[in-house]
């Protein structure tokens, strides 16, 4: 339910900025140009993989190879951080080369909506670590899975959204 | 939930292969703009697919989210892709 | 819940359409705060309409303010309700109360800022300006209360381990979702325009509407849960009864 809402708010800041940039595609294709597309696409790797890592964690775990998922489920909280200090390097970049929130529309939705995807994801890193804790000795009861469950589906959404985010603001045209 | 440690890695593999080619589409290749958004935004949809059925099990979902998800899926593609065209 | 307090509680639930109707005339409509006028609109232009609709705007939020009295009644309500529906130590349902009353006070307070720019319109501009982003910025920015109540009251609804729980986990989790969105106001004051300025779609609309409606929803819960909880006492006290005097 919670993860349904958190989608629909995604889909509202798509729609807005969508809306937004059809009326000022000079605007934002200019914008553009100035983002580290590369940093970009070596974020959404990373991400992709702690997918991976994620999702074969839980596999881990409910075989009951508890110190492998543990290894998974770390190393996904640490390509989470990865990705957050590629992000900030990006932020550094930009701010360096005189981009702030309020130096076009398009900077302004840049900032704000890979920043609200940020927060996603630094909660995120937190969640996958606290599922990490709480498992540490394998699945024991019925609330475990649910855990499991649930700090996963929110680690993929994460994920999810950027597969939406990166295109739509760093490639299309 | 149960996938298969093969079907998780050929997952990461369609996802990384997309994501290259949607690379290069955009930077490399000389097409015009509307159609590269438009296959930009539907590789980024078809990744959102894989995640949910690969990653997160959306087959054991309940049916309304499902359909939740799938509609979302389709509603930003379009919406995005949409106003490009506008 | 005795009878009494179950009928008080009630009552409480039905507070909602004292404080929404009164609030969302005197407020939205007479006040012309829905929607409310940008951020970026100039002082004079603001003045003016100050100067043109002073008496309907004065009406409008004193009688908001006012309104926001049966907020104050909603929320001690529900804190009795939480209280019975909490399961173990009571903190959480004292943060509910805390922070349903600080989010009407929030309420009540900004409208005075609003009124006194009614109040004596024909001032300078500049200071009419200053007294409508003063209501504005008191009352975006102190979200975390609401946050405090609602997340509350979520936590507190899914920690109810009856066979049929007293408020549906999906609404405890709307909520959580609804006051975890609040924190999208944390950039508003860097906005004069646009979708995140307080009059834009993520910082007016998306706030304020679907909350409202969650508290609707909530009050139909609180009113059903209120007639539960006597329901169960007076089982309870009958069982007792019986045990006594078989015994």
């Amino acid at each position: 339910m919670f993860i349904a809402a958190d989608a629909s708010l995604f889909a509202l800041l798509f729609f807005q900025f969508s809306r937004d940039r059809s009326s000022q595609s000079v605007v934002f294709d200019e914008g553009q140009q100035h983002l580290a597309v590369l940093l970009g696409t070596v974020n959404t790797l990373v991400l992709v993989t702690s997918s991976w890592l994620m999702a074969s964690a839980v596999r881990s775990l409910q075989r009951n190879a508890v110190p492998t998922g543990m290894r998974l489920i770390a190393g996904t909280a640490a390509l989470g951080l990865v990705f957050a200090a590629v992000k900030i390097i990006e932020y550094v970049l930009a701010l360096r080369s005189g981009h702030t929130v309020s130096t076009s529309p398009f900077f302004m939705y840049y900032f704000v909506i890979t920043g609200i995807h940020l927060v996603h994801l630094m909660i995120g890193v937190v969640v996958v670590v606290v599922v990490g804790w709480r498992l540490r000795a394998g699945i024991r009861k019925p609330l475990d899975r649910t855990v499991l469950e649930c700090g996963t589906v929110y680690w993929h959404l994460v994920d999810l959204l950027w597969m939406f985010i990166f295109p739509m603001l760093y490639l299309a045209r | 939930m149960l996938q298969t440690p093969n079907a998780l890695r050929w997952a990461w593999v369609g996802l990384v292969s997309i994501t290259v080619l949607s690379l290069v589409v955009a930077e490399f290749t000389g097409i015009s703009s509307g159609v590269e958004t438009a296959v930009v935004i539907a590789a980024a949809a078809t990744k959102g697919r894989i995640i949910l059925v690969r990653y997160m099990g959306e087959r054991s979902f309940p049916v309304w989210l499902r359909l939740y998800f799938g509609g979302w899926l389709i509603v930003c593609a379009s919406v995005i892709i949409g106003f490009h065209f506008s | 819940m005795t009878k009494n307090e179950s009928q008080l509680a009630r009552l409480c639930a039905w507070a909602v359409a004292l404080y929404f109707i009164p609030f969302g005339i005197g407020w939205g409509l007479l006040g012309r705060m829905i929607p409310p006028y940008p951020a970026s609109m100039p002082a004079e232009e603001l003045a003016q309409i100050y100067r043109d609709n002073a008496s309907t705007l004065r009406i409008g939020f004193a009688l908001a303010a006012f309104a926001t009295t049966f907020f104050f009644m909603w929320s001690i309500g529900l804190f009795r309700v939480m209280l019975a529906t909490e399961r173990g130590g009571k903190i959480l349902s004292y943060t509910v109360l805390v922070g349903g009353v600080l989010t009407g006070a929030d309420l009540m307070f900004s409208c005075f800022f609003w009124l006194t720019a009614a109040f004596r319109p024909e001032q300078d501009p500049a200071l009419i300006q200053l007294l409508y982003d003063l209501g504005w910025m008191w009352l975006d920015l102190a979200f975390g209360v609401a946050m405090l109540y609602m997340i509350g009251f979520g936590v507190i609804a899914l920690r109810d381990t009856r066979e049929k729980p007293l408020f549906p986990k999906w609404l405890a989790w709307i909520g959580i979702w609804l006051a975890m969105e609040f924190l999208l106001e944390l950039i508003m004051p860097y906005f004069r325009s646009g979708p995140f300025s307080w009059s834009g779609l993520f910082n007016f609309w998306v706030p304020f509407f679907p909350p409202a409606t969650w508290m609707v929803i909530v009050s139909v819960y609180m009113y059903k849960a209120a007639k539960r909880l006597n329901d169960e006492y007076e089982s309870e006290l009958a069982r007792r009864v019986e045990e006594t005097t078989t015994g």
